[in-house]
C-alpha cells in the first residue's frame, strides 16, 4: 500500500530556458525584429518557450504592455513567464496568463558577496612543499612562498600564488570558481588545472617552462601569459 | 645534551648506510661519544660495513623488548675510541620498532651521555623509515646526483616536516642537510649526471657535502672499515669535511671538479 504511486509530486530543480530581452517599446518593430531571427533558425526558434524580459525597457505600463506581449505570441514562439516588470504590472501579467519573475533577486546577490568575503581568508606556506604532499587551502587563496617539487600538490578553492618555482601540480578554483588563478615564478609544473580544466606540461608551450606567468580561464579555455 | 641525527635517502643503495658509519666515525673520532643504530631490521646491514658482525649477541629489537640492557647490547669499535653500535634484529621485520619501544631505547642512551645517536635509516618510506626519523633533531638527507633520487629525497624532506615528533608538536622543525654521494663530476661535465648546484636548487636545504665517487667506498665496505678512516682517499677526506661542517667548522667544498689525470692522480689516485 505504501508503494502505491502518488498522484502528484512535487520536485525542485533547473531548467534551460531561454529568454527574450525586449528592448523596444513598439510591438511592430519587436515582431519584425523577432521574425528575423526565427527565420535564421525556424527549427530551433518554432514554437520554443522562453522567457519575456522586460529589465530595462522604458515606457512599459498598463496601455503598452499587452500589445508587447500579443506581439510575441503571434511571433511563433511560446511566452511561458515575464521578468523584469514593475510590481503594479504584476497582475495585469497575471490576467494575460504570464506569470511575473522576480527580477534578478537582488538580496541573494548580496549575500553572495558577504560569503565571498568572509571566507576570503588565504593558506599561507613559507616552506617548501615537497613531493608527496598535499596543501588545500579551503575556501581561500593558496600562497607559497618558497619551492614547491615535483609530485607535490597545490590545492585551492581560490587562486593559487606561487612566489618560487612552481613543479608539482597546481588546481584553482576546485570547487567551481572559474575566475580563479594560479601564478608563479616559474612555469614547471606537471599539471595546472582552473576549475576543472586543466593542461599538463606537454601542452604548456616551450617557450613558457620556467617563466614568470600566470594562468586563468577564459570560456573553458586556459591561457597562460608572462607578466 | 644529546642530537639525533637521521640519516635518510627514501631510496635505496644511495649510501646511508655507508654515510651513517662514517658520520659516526669521524663524530667520534672527533672525541664526541656517539653510538649509531641500525634501524633497517630484518636487512641488518651496519654491523658488516663497521666490521662487527661476529660480535653481535644482543640487537636493537631485544633491548626494546627488554630481553638485553644497553651494556650487554651495544658493541665497543676496536678502531675508535667513543664509537658504539647498536645492530638491527636479522630475524624480526620493521613492526617491531614501536614508537614507545624506540623512544626508551632513545631515552637509555641519553642517559648514558651519548652526545651524538646515529640513525641509519631502511629504504622506503614505511615503518622503519618512520621511526628512523621520528625522534630526529637533525637529518642528513644521502642524495645521488641522479632525478629519481632527488624526487625520493624530496619526499623523504616532506614526511620529516610533516610525521617527526618535532612536526606533531610543532616545535623547531628538524634541521635538513644534504649529503650528495657517488658523485662523479667528469659524468657532470658531459651530463650524464646533475650537478650539485642542481640538486641544491631542487631541495632547497644546505649542502653537508659532496662525496666523490671511488673504488675505495666498495673496498672498504667490503673490508668492515667505515670510508672516513682512509685518510689518503678522496671520498674518506669529503666525509671528514661533512664531519667538520656538522661540528660547526667552515670548510670549502673539494672534489667538485674533474681532475686531470696524471701524476698526482697516480700518486694519490686510490
Amino acid at each position: 500500500m505504501s508503494l502505491a504511486k502518488k498522484a502528484v509530486e512535487l520536485k525542485g530543480g533547473t531548467v534551460t530556458l531561454m529568454s527574450l530581452l525586449v528592448q523596444s517599446i513598439e510591438p511592430e518593430e519587436v515582431k519584425a525584429a523577432l521574425k528575423e531571427k526565427i527565420e535564421q533558425a525556424p527549427t530551433f526558434f518554432g514554437g520554443a518557450p522562453i522567457l519575456i524580459d522586460f529589465s530595462g525597457l522604458e515606457g512599459l505600463n498598463q496601455k503598452t504592455i499587452e500589445p508587447l506581449i500579443v506581439a510575441v505570441r503571434e511571433s511563433n514562439v511560446m511566452p511561458i513567464a515575464v521578468r523584469g516588470a514593475e510590481d503594479e504590472l504584476h497582475d495585469r501579467l497575471r490576467e494575460l496568463n504570464l506569470p511575473p519573475l522576480r527580477a534578478e533577486d537582488k538580496s541573494l546577490q548580496k549575500e553572495d558577496d558577504k560569503i565571498q568575503r568572509i571566507v576570503g581568508s588565504p593558506r599561507v606556506e613559507s616552506r617548501p612543499i615537497r613531493s608527496g604532499q598535499q596543501v588545500y587551502a579551503q575556501e581561500g587563496d593558496l600562497i607559497i612562498m618558497a619551492n614547491t617539487s615535483a609530485g607535490s600538490e597545490l590545492i585551492a578553492d581560490g587562486s593559487i600564488h606561487v612566489y618560487g618555482p612552481l613543479r608539482g601540480r597546481a588546481l584553482c578554483g576546485v570547487t567551481g570558481n572559474d575566475k580563479a588563478r594560479i601564478f608563479c615564478e616559474s612555469l614547471e609544473a606537471e599539471l595546472v588545472s582552473i576549475a576543472g580544466n586543466y593542461k599538463v606540461l606537454e601542452e604548456i608551450p616551450a617557450e613558457l617552462q620556467g617563466r614568470r606567468v600566470q594562468v586563468w580561464l577564459d570560456e573553458h579555455k586556459l591561457n597562460i601569459e608572462p607578466f | 645534551m644529546s642530537k639525533i641525527i637521521v640519516v635518510t635517502s627514501g631510496k635505496g643503495g644511495v649510501g646511508k648506510t655507508t654515510t651513517s658509519a662514517s658520520i659516526a666515525a669521524g663524530l667520534a673520532r672527533a672525541g664526541k661519544k656517539t653510538v649509531v643504530i641500525d634501524f633497517d631490521v630484518g636487512l641488518r646491514n651496519l654491523d658488516l660495513i663497521m666490521g662487527c658482525e661476529r660480535r653481535v649477541v644482543y640487537d636493537f629489537v631485544n633491548l626494546i623488548n627488554g630481553e638485553s640492557n644497553l651494556k650487554q647490547t651495544l658493541i665497543r669499535d676496536k678502531r675508535v675510541d667513543n664509537l658504539w653500535i647498536l645492530p638491527a634484529s636479522q630475524t624480526r621485520d620493521k613492526d617491531a620498532l614501536t614508537k614507545e619501544g624506540v623512544e626508551k631505547v632513545l631515552k637509555d642512551l641519553m642517559r648514558d651521555k651519548f652526545e651524538y645517536i646515529i640513525c641509519d635509516s631502511p629504504a622506503g618510506i614505511e615503518q622503519g623509515a618512520r621511526m628512523a626519523l621520528y625522534y630526529a633533531d637533525e637529518a642528513i638527507v644521502v642524495t645521488n646526483p641522479e632525478v629519481s633520487s632527488v624526487r625520493d629525497s624530496d619526499r623523504i624532506l616532506g614526511i620529516l616536516q610533516s610525521k617527526s615528533r618535532r612536526a606533531e608538536l610543532n616545535q623547531s622543525p628538524v634541521t635538513e642537510r644534504l649529503l650528495v654521494t657517488r658523485y662523479d663530476p667528469e659524468r657532470v661535465d658531459t651530463g650524464q649526471m646533475l650537478s650539485v648546484n642542481d640538486i641544491v636548487e631542487l631541495l632547497a636545504i644546505p649542502l653537508l657535502g659532496v662525496i666523490p665517487e671511488s673504488k675505495v667506498v666498495l673496498e672498504s665496505s667490503n673490508q668492515g672499515r667505515p670510508v672516513v678512516l682512509e685518510n689518503e682517499s678522496t671520498a674518506g677526506q669529503a666525509y671528514d669535511d661533512a664531519v667538520a661542517r656538522l661540528l660547526g667548522e667552515k670548510r670549502p667544498m673539494r672534489f667538485l671538479t674533474s681532475e686531470k689525470k696524471g701524476f698526482f692522480k697516480r700518486l694519490f689516485g686510490r
